[in-house]
């Protein structure tokens, strides 16, 4: 296995292990050409890769909220998670 | 919820590990219609096929957030008869927060769902004593009194 494919399990743990579904990830993973996840990593950059754990890291330190029906049923689903559906006022 | 409860590590976590979340402006349609969305802030627990299973109105502060989303949790279980996964997570509540609000519903489950898991009424009588030991004002005390019946 190439180093850069290991290295994408241990991150995909990584985010699991902060609190990341898988559902969560290949849907960011996804706006990058639709790459398989692993050939995506071994195929990035440095730099990508970076931008890619900032993003998670930001993310990971607030709820990550869904705002769209379909997407949380769909995620529900990936995840084997129950929705917390919050209605809120925004005034 | 934005500046008290939320913003807890705590809850961030627990909100992130164990759910999807969905958070939507109460006058979203045709969501604040199916919900039948009567106020702010409104939480519901929902399944894979956005069916409710509990629902809380109103502001709730970290300490009863955490324990309310576990009897969210263990609702999930209990209402498609995953039993053991239900008492699980309610013994969690029981463990982790016993002075909150979702306690003593809890405990009144679990006898439920211990019930329903192996046929034997003693959990209902165990449910019974206990709610009468630790929360004997609670509503849920009131509800299990027929349990004390049970030999």
């Amino acid at each position: 296995m190439p180093k850069a494919a290991q290295g994408c399990q241990s991150r995909t743990r990584f985010f699991a292990l902060r609190g990341l579904g898988q559902g969560y990830i290949e849907s960011i993973l996804k706006e990058y050409e639709g790459l398989e996840s692993r050939v995506f990593w071994a195929s990035m950059e440095e730099s990508d890769r970076s931008f890619l754990v900032r993003r998670e890291t930001m993310a990971s330190e607030s709820i990550l909220w869904e705002t769209s029906w379909e997407r949380a049923l769909q995620r529900a689903r990936q995840e084997k998670k129950p929705v917390l559906l919050d209605f809120f006022n925004p005034g | 919820m934005d500046a008290v409860t939320y913003p807890k590590e705590t809850v961030r976590d627990f909100v992130n590990q164990n759910f999807v979340g969905l958070r939507v402006s109460f006058d979203t349609q045709p969501l604040a219609r199916d919900f039948n969305l009567q106020w702010t802030p409104t939480l519901v627990t929902l399944d894979t096929d956005g069916k409710e299973h509990h629902r809380t109105v109103g502001f709730l502060p970290p300490e009863e957030f955490v324990p309310s989303g576990w009897l969210g949790i263990a609702k999930v279980h209990f209402d498609a008869g995953r039993f053991q996964e239900a008492v699980s997570a309610l013994e969690g509540i029981l463990e982790h927060h016993p002075g909150s609000d979702a306690a003593a519903e809890a405990m009144f489950l679990k006898g439920v769902a211990l019930y329903k898991h192996t046929h034997e009424p003693k959990h209902l009588r165990e449910a019974y004593e206990e709610l009468q030991r630790k929360w004997p004002s609670s509503e849920w005390a009131k509800r299990a009194q027929p349990y004390r019946l049970i030999n």
